[in-house]
């Protein structure tokens, strides 16, 4: 296997758009959204809930349920950079039963969600989800399986995996049921982690031992990383690149250090402000963005921040759609305020 | 000084995990192990540590929604413990509680006007045009449009549904708000409007908080004094500052340490500490102290035998022996 260029992009999506039929109307989750993961490389996906994080997350890999759709774009799987017998591939093409399809999902491309326990089958053994996973992807026989998978336990440090790999994943704490998700997810040696809030609902010790992990196994295994997340403070502990998105686009996206040194587009400037830190707010009354992030099903006109926005711009912004502004060095927001004053290209 | 507003002595909660043929319980989880707490009226009292330590269950027996197995809660005179269910009323208005999820905590099937003057109309101390000015005037204090009143809890999203929930538990003028992570399932967004909120809504009604969290940037935002619990027993216990700048105990160390910052120029900090994984069993305590098997200080011999005893705010034997790391201040991002 011919190690792959770190800078070259591994997955390309492209004016992704996914849909939900609702009774109420229908809900534009994801709205043109345009993202790369490089390879070795983590982008984070940040944004709060209703942003269309997890369903850009799921449609890469067409795990949308009904009533959603994908009902455009492209999402380009850059296998050919992988090994020189590989291929480029549009994800979204593919028939459902291309094989392609069934070797990129927990193959090539490895998954895990937020909630570990509801993710893992109750009534199967963590080894036998784990196993089964093995022999689909690798072809291993069961008991070559089974010894690999009481190796991949002990490698996501599960203590005692030789007896834990028989455990129902009701036996094991959260933290431990992640961490087999994270055994599953990489048993085939995935060159892509989807990892959607893996870390949401543990404890900060937990979740720091989790991120550590995935640190790791990257720098092993020169995964690249798509996480997906609302917490600031994980971003800036494992993103190279950041995307923001607000309402079902993405707004600003730019390397972690931009982002967090000089973030542009307002909602990343106000959403940096108002999340306690610690050692900086303590007593003290917090910034806030005003009002709630508004039902998908009625997006503002215009900019879709703008009555949240302190900075919007009565007559423009609440009429015009923003445009993408791309700054020096490859940086975007989605925001009238660069237009044609610091946007190179507006 | 002015007098405690509650104190908790010697406090357990046992769970029943198992019985034997004869009905008698052969297994149990120790839930609340010993805890002795005290809130002064007016403060802010943040109770953090990781899930399963028994924070929630202890929020849960103070507002009398759990059974205590043994040990006291004096509140005005009164042992909260050893009232008879019918004798809890009026405790129960002066004792509120706000939960965790802004989804699952309200009724779907009633309206906003029924969710927040059920604590009125329950105790029969408002009714009709009374009650819906009471409900109107909570309503417009939490800033939620009275307009909505006759709305189902569906139609809001979850910072207002918190606000629903704060609303709910204020309106009988409690003094005593135990907050279970009431921030936790917002949007971040949101997060900072409501924490203000519950700031405000303390100054103007007086009121006296017990803060439960995970979370210990917004803990140390919030809280006057913070205790720290692992395993049924509170091992730390300071004000706010001291607490993280200085803290006392191993744990509270890692607890800190782990807490990821929003600042990618201080990645791969030192100092972190790793806390392995394995707990204690919670229905066979170890010996000594219950941190022991996960912290890098523990000495064998010393840490893993007898019972640590809670002197000066901390429960370790090498209390003094140790230089712990607090958090690094910062002047932040922005």
């Amino acid at each position: 296997m011919t190690e792959p260029h770190s800078a070259q992009p591994l997955l390309e999506i492209s004016g992704l758009k996914t849909a939900f039929d609702t009774h109420d109307g229908k809900v534009r989750a994801v709205d043109g959204v345009d993202l790369t993961v490089h390879a070795g490389k983590t982008l984070c996906v940040v944004g709060e809930s209703g942003c269309g994080k997890s369903v850009t997350a799921r449609s890469v890999l067409r795990l949308v349920e009904a009533p959603g759709r994908i009902e455009g774009g492209t999402v380009t799987w850059h296998g050919d950079l992988l090994d020189g017998t590989g291929e480029s591939f549009d994800v979204l093409s593919l028939n459902n039963d291309d094989e392609r399809l069934q070797r990129l999902r927990g193959g090539d491309v490895g998954m895990i969600f937020q909630e570990p326990a509801a993710s893992l089958l109750p009534l199967r053994t963590v080894g036998a989800q784990l196993i089964e996973t093995l022999r689909i992807h690798t072809g291993m026989d069961k008991k070559a399986a089974r010894k690999r998978a009481i190796e991949l336990l002990d490698e996501v440090g599960i203590p005692g995996p030789a007896e834990r790999v028989d455990a129902y994943p009701f036996q094991l704490s959260g933290g431990m049921c992640q961490r087999v998700m994270i055994a599953i997810a990489l048993c085939a040696k995935p060159s892509l982690l989807i990892a959607d809030e893996p870390t949401t609902a543990l404890d900060v010790t937990t979740q720091a031992r989790i991120l550590d992990l995935i640190r790791s196994l990257q720098a092993e295994h020169r995964m690249a990383v798509m996480f997906i997340t609302h917490d600031l403070g994980v971003v800036a502990e494992i993103a190279d690149e950041v995307a923001v998105m607000y309402l079902g686009e993405v707004v600003e996206r730019a390397g972690v250090e931009e982002i967090f040194a000089d973030p542009k587009h307002p909602y990343t400037r106000q959403l940096l402000r108002s999340v306690p830190v610690l050692g900086r707010d303590r007593g003290r009354d917090l910034p806030t963005i005003p009002g709630t992030v508004p039902n998908p099903l009625h997006r503002p006109k215009g900019c879709s921040f703008h009555p949240r926005c302190a900075e919007a711009i009565a007559g423009r912004c609440d009429l015009d759609e923003p445009p993408e502004v791309v700054f020096d060095g490859g940086r975007t927001a989605r925001c009238v305020l660069y237009d044609q004053t610091e946007g190179d290209r507006a | 000084m002015s007098e405690p507003m509650l104190e908790i002595n010697d406090l357990h909660v046992r769970f029943p995990v198992r019985r034997n043929m004869f009905g008698r319980v052969t297994v149990e989880n120790h839930a609340v192990s010993g805890v002795d707490l005290t809130l002064m009226p007016g403060e802010t009292l943040g109770l953090v540590g990781e899930s399963g330590c028994g924070k929630t269950t202890l929020g849960r027996t103070i507002v009398g929604a759990q059974e205590a197995t043994s040990g006291s809660i004096r509140y005005d005179g009164q042992d909260l413990t050893q009232l008879k269910h019918r004798q809890r009323g009026r405790y129960r208005r002066q004792i509120r509680m706000v939960f965790q999820d802004p989804f699952s905590s309200l009724n779907p099937r009633m309206t906003l006007r029924q969710i927040i003057g059920d604590p009125l109309v329950t105790t029969g101390e408002a009714k009709g045009s009374e009650l819906e000015d009471r409900v109107a005037e909570m309503m417009r204090r939490v800033g939620l449009s009275p307009e909505y009143m006759d709305r189902y809890p569906h139609a809001f999203s979850g910072g207002q549904r918190q606000r629903v929930n704060i609303a709910r538990a204020l309106i009988v003028r409690p003094k005593l708000v135990v907050a279970d992570e009431p921030v936790s399932a917002l949007d971040v967004s949101v997060r900072a409007q409501i924490l203000n909120l519950l700031r405000e809504l303390q100054e103007e009604f007086g009121l006296t908080y017990l803060f439960i969290s995970h979370d210990l940037s917004v803990v140390e935002n919030i809280a006057d004094r913070v205790a720290v619990m692992y395993f049924g027993k509170i091992v730390e216990l300071a004000d706010t500052a001291e607490l993280y700048e200085r803290p006392s105990h191993p744990y509270t160390e890692a607890l800190m340490s782990a807490v990821p910052i929003p600042d990618p120029s201080r990645r791969g900090r030192t100092g972190r500490v790793l806390l392995p994984d394995d707990l204690p069993d919670p229905t066979n305590p170890p010996p000594g102290c219950a941190f022991a098997s996960r912290c890098r200080y523990a000495e064998a011999g010393r840490c893993d035998a007898g019972t640590v005893e809670f002197e000066d705010g901390v429960r370790c034997v090498r209390t003094g022996e140790l230089e712990l790391q607090g958090i690094v201040k910062t002047d932040g991002v922005h």
